[in-house]
């Protein structure tokens, strides 16, 4: 086989690395633990971490809307919307993490993760 | 990293324990003395070094099989949940498979099942080649040995804490509960004992300078591992349908992409070893994949077994005492692997010919390659996902980086059967060959160099691609790009393969069947994932609900047992109609959801429950200052309320008062699973509420009660897809093990021949 024939080789797998390096940082979406650091982000896709405010939450049964509110490691507040279903666990999550954008002062998401006390595993 | 207590418990000598000390000490005994008969000169008679290596690997093989006999009959009898993993996993409640499936389902048992595997397949060997290839039986057990350390530190006899006699244990988890799943663990445990037999060939291969007299020895181990981790992989993916309810078979998980590593590169192994057979080519290059197949099953064993996935993967075990080890483990391999391979590179003779272009060589070479590469791609991905703490990555990029490699590899599976060993001897036959590869290699090119122009320059994506879909946007016209390109290639490889079966005899089959079986499954997989779905909203006893030609009706919910609901919908399509039960359990471990599948060769009709709601009503308590307060709520449109007088939190249940004006006070109870009817109100535990205040004086607690009864309805809500031809995809993966069963037979009989 010639030697081209292993440079065209050498040249795909290249072209192929470099597809992979773009394609991983277009489809990598950065934690985001403040509301700071959202907004600073806004209009891109993040993935944000918060603890649920109670009382805070109302939920449409009809247009599976559900608001809720956010509070970062900072102390702030955030407002939050997930068009979707309201997960059975929310109520006793304590932390939930949103992926989405931040848009004029509100997180919409389209990915909602809860994590949930641990307290009924056995010690 | 190490909790010292933790340690400290889990490194005792117990009656329950004891035969796994015994096994590690008699494994690391064997795979000393088969290193030493390594490098001794061989002779005629049966040394007692010999006899004594053989002896311990008994030893150590009898010590795993008792423990493996005794946790079993501890699971059976019901008698021992004062072990903790017995408790954790199994029940007397659960059906007799369900118990015996549940020796695997945790840390502890799966690693002691994987070791009685490889124990089996080190007789297998032994048989066979403990005379002749002590080295090789050597690394074997040292393989052995290291999951023997495991298994005594993170020991599956490990005792309760707290255990009281007469404790029952928890049961299997609801979602193992699924014969594929039953099964799947023991069938990757084998694929993944069997394909560390190449490693250990590759290892006694460099030492000896074999440059490839092994490969005759290796292929039959090698297809046979191959086959059966297809096959496990298969029955996860058939699990991940028919129970997850999600609606796929691959999410991309870094617990299922571990598990493929090891897969792609043992499909680029088992070509490899077929070329070198024939052709005496890729003599190095099948050493690296033997070593790569066999370092992957190690870092997918740390990666799901250390707990460092338990953040970003739904099927990951949780954090382990084996931590530290399970570093130890593939470092020490890899070390040993790079090393034996670096110093015994040039014992290692090459082939000198060049290889042509349009030989078979090159489209088995290629595919090996491209295959690599796969497995390469999804190692990263994974890895990048498990130790980027700062980012996630979303699984579109293994979906983008698939399909150029995936059209690539259904290309080679088209030209390979129309190319000969070495290439063609005339210039005339070959010319067309050649260039129909050429010009196959020359699309593949220009779409990569497309694919990367668009990206750097998005202003440019509309003159590449804009002839392929007038409107709709970029994205989906790239993607019909590529999912065109896939289903024409997928249906060119499909025809090929078909075509050079047929004129094959049966054992020969093999390589054409599994590729019929790559095409049907790419093609399935282009198909079913264009299926549209969607959400629908079902009130009870009512008004249907129409989607894709059916209409869905909510015909009632019904309670079977405390631990099961089930949610009947009438699906009806013109005169036909039927119910669909869809099925909601719940365990300690919380609610889990089962999708209904009405099954069909054309289009799949897959129902997953979301939830069922109504009304809800929160009765609370706060602190004040002499203690807590009720504040009770009222019952919609009843002259009556609802107070709370105590929560359960262990047990998922709460005390509740219900008064009705005029005076009739009744106390009742609901706990999760276990609803209470009061004066014709039907009352469902959903779930506990509160503030979060820190502070006890400020404190607000509550539980969500749905309410039916009277009048008061609930509505389901579920979702619905269409998977069109999914059923290509299932035969497609039926033929590529049928061809692996095939391929493995074939290069069996041969090995004597």
């Amino acid at each position: 086989m010639s030697k081209w024939m292993y440079m065209f080789g050498a040249m795909l797998i290249a072209g192929f690395a470099v597809l992979g390096v773009m394609e991983m940082q277009s489809a990598t979406t950065p934690y985001v633990t403040t509301v700071a650091k959202a907004r600073a982000l806004a209009d891109k896709p993040i993935q944000f971490k918060g603890a649920i405010v109670r009382g805070k939450t109302s939920y449409d049964d009809s247009s599976h809307e559900l608001l809720f509110t956010l509070r970062d490691d900072k102390g702030e507040t955030i407002r939050a919307r997930y068009n979707g279903i309201k997960p059975g666990n929310f109520d006793t999550a304590d932390v939930a993490v949103v992926r989405g954008t931040y848009r004029d002062g509100e997180l919409s998401a389209n990915q909602l993760l809860l994590k949930c006390p641990s307290k009924y595993k056995g010690q | 990293m190490m909790n010292p207590t933790e340690h400290a418990s889990t490194a005792a000598i117990s009656a329950d324990n004891f035969t796994l000390y015994i096994a590690l000490a008699f494994a690391a005994l064997a795979c000393a003395a088969y290193f030493i008969l390594g490098f001794r000169k061989r002779k005629s008679g049966e040394s007692d070094l010999e006899k004594f290596a053989r002896a311990a690997y008994y030893v150590s093989f009898v010590c795993v099989g008792y423990t493996s006999l005794y946790l079993m009959q501890g699971i059976l009898s019901g008698a021992r949940y004062d072990i903790s993993y017995i408790y954790e996993n199994s029940s007397l409640k659960d059906s007799l498979l369900y118990r015996i499936s549940s020796f695997w389902a945790g840390q502890g048992g799966s690693l002691l099942l994987w070791a009685l595997i490889c124990g089996l397949i080190g007789i297998l060997l032994l048989r066979r080649l403990d005379r002749a290839s002590p080295l090789l039986i050597s690394f074997w057990c040292s393989v052995q040995t290291f999951l023997l350390v495991l298994l005594v530190v993170d020991d599956p006899m490990k005792k309760l804490v707290g255990y009281q006699p007469g404790t029952m244990g928890s049961g299997l988890n609801p979602l193992l509960k699924n014969p594929w799943m039953a099964i799947h663990p023991p069938v990757v445990f084998i694929g993944y004992a069997l394909l560390i037999v190449p490693a250990a060939f590759a290892v006694q291969a460099l030492i000896e300078g074999d440059g490839s007299r092994w490969v005759r020895k290796c292929l039959p181990w090698a297809l046979a591992g191959w086959t059966a981790l297809t096959a496990g992989l298969v029955l996860g993916m058939v699990w991940s349908y028919e129970v997850l309810g999600w609606g796929g078979y691959w999410g991309w998980d870094p617990v299922e992409n571990a598990s493929l590593v090891p897969w792609l590169m043992s499909t680029a192994l088992v070509h490899g070893l077929v070329l070198q057979r024939y052709r005496n080519r890729m003599a190095h290059a099948n050493i690296i994949l033997a070593m790569g197949t066999f370092l992957t099953i190690l870092y997918a064993t740390f990666l799901t077994r250390s707990g460092v996935l338990s953040d970003v993967s739904v099927h990951s075990f949780g954090k382990t005492p084996a931590y530290g080890w399970l570093i130890v483990f593939p470092v020490f391999f890899a070390v040993v692997c790079i090393g034996i391979t670096m110093i015994r590179w040039n014992a290692i003779s090459r082939s000198g010919k060049t290889m042509k272009a349009d030989s078979k060589d090159f489209v088995l070479a290629t595919g090996a390659v491209v295959m690599s590469l796969f497995a390469g791609m999804v190692l990263v991905g994974t890895s990048y996902t498990t130790f980027n703490k700062k980012a996630v990555l979303d699984s579109g990029f293994y979906t983008h980086m698939s399909v150029p490699l995936a059209i690539a590899a259904v290309v080679l599976i088209a030209l390979a059967p129309l190319m000969k060993w070495g290439g063609s001897e005339s210039k005339k036959e070959n010319s067309p060959l050649a260039y129909t590869s050429l010009g196959l290699l020359g699309i593949g090119a220009a779409a990569l160099i497309a694919g990367i122009i668009t990206m750097l320059a998005p202003g440019t994506k509309h003159a590449l691609f804009g002839w392929m879909l007038p409107g709709g946007d970029t994205d989906s016209r790239i993607a019909v790009t590529a999912l065109s390109a896939l289903l024409g290639t997928g249906a060119l490889a499909l025809v090929v393969s078909i075509r050079s079966g047929a004129k094959s005899s049966l054992m020969q089959s093999g390589a054409y069947i599994a590729h019929a079986g790559v095409a049907l499954m790419v093609l399935g997989i282009v198909f079913s994932t264009s299926g549209p779905s969607t959400t629908l909203d079902l009130p009870a006893h009512g008004i249907p609900a129409s989607a894709y030609g059916y209409d869905f009706i909510f015909t009632g919910h019904r309670q079977p047992s405390a631990d099961k609901e089930i949610i009947d919908i009438k699906v009806s399509r013109g005169a036909s109609s039927f119910n669909a039960p869809l099925l909601f359990v719940s365990s300690d471990r919380g609610k889990t959801t089962f999708p209904f599948i009405r099954y069909s060769l054309v289009n799949d009709l897959y129902i997953s429950p979301q939830e069922v709601s109504g009304q809800v009503i929160t009765p609370t308590v706060s602190m004040a200052d002499k203690g807590w307060v009720a504040q009770p709520v009222g019952v919609p449109g009843a002259r009556a309320a609802v107070a709370l007088i105590g929560m359960q939190v262990e047990s998922h249940s709460a005390k509740l008062v219900y008064q009705a004006m005029g005076g009739k006070q009744i106390d009742f109870t609901v706990a999760e699973g276990s609803p209470a009817t009061v004066d014709g109100y039907k009352f469902t535990f959903k779930g506990f509420v509160s503030n979060g205040a820190k502070n006890m004086e400020k404190v607000t607690a509550g539980v969500d009660l749905g309410v039916t009864g009277h009048g008061l309805t609930e509505k389901a809500v579920i979702r619905v897809s269409r998977k069109p031809l999914i059923s290509l995809l299932w035969l497609g993966l039926a033929l590529i093990f049928t061809g692996g069963v095939i391929a493995f037979a074939r290069r069996r009989a041969e090995k004597t021949a």
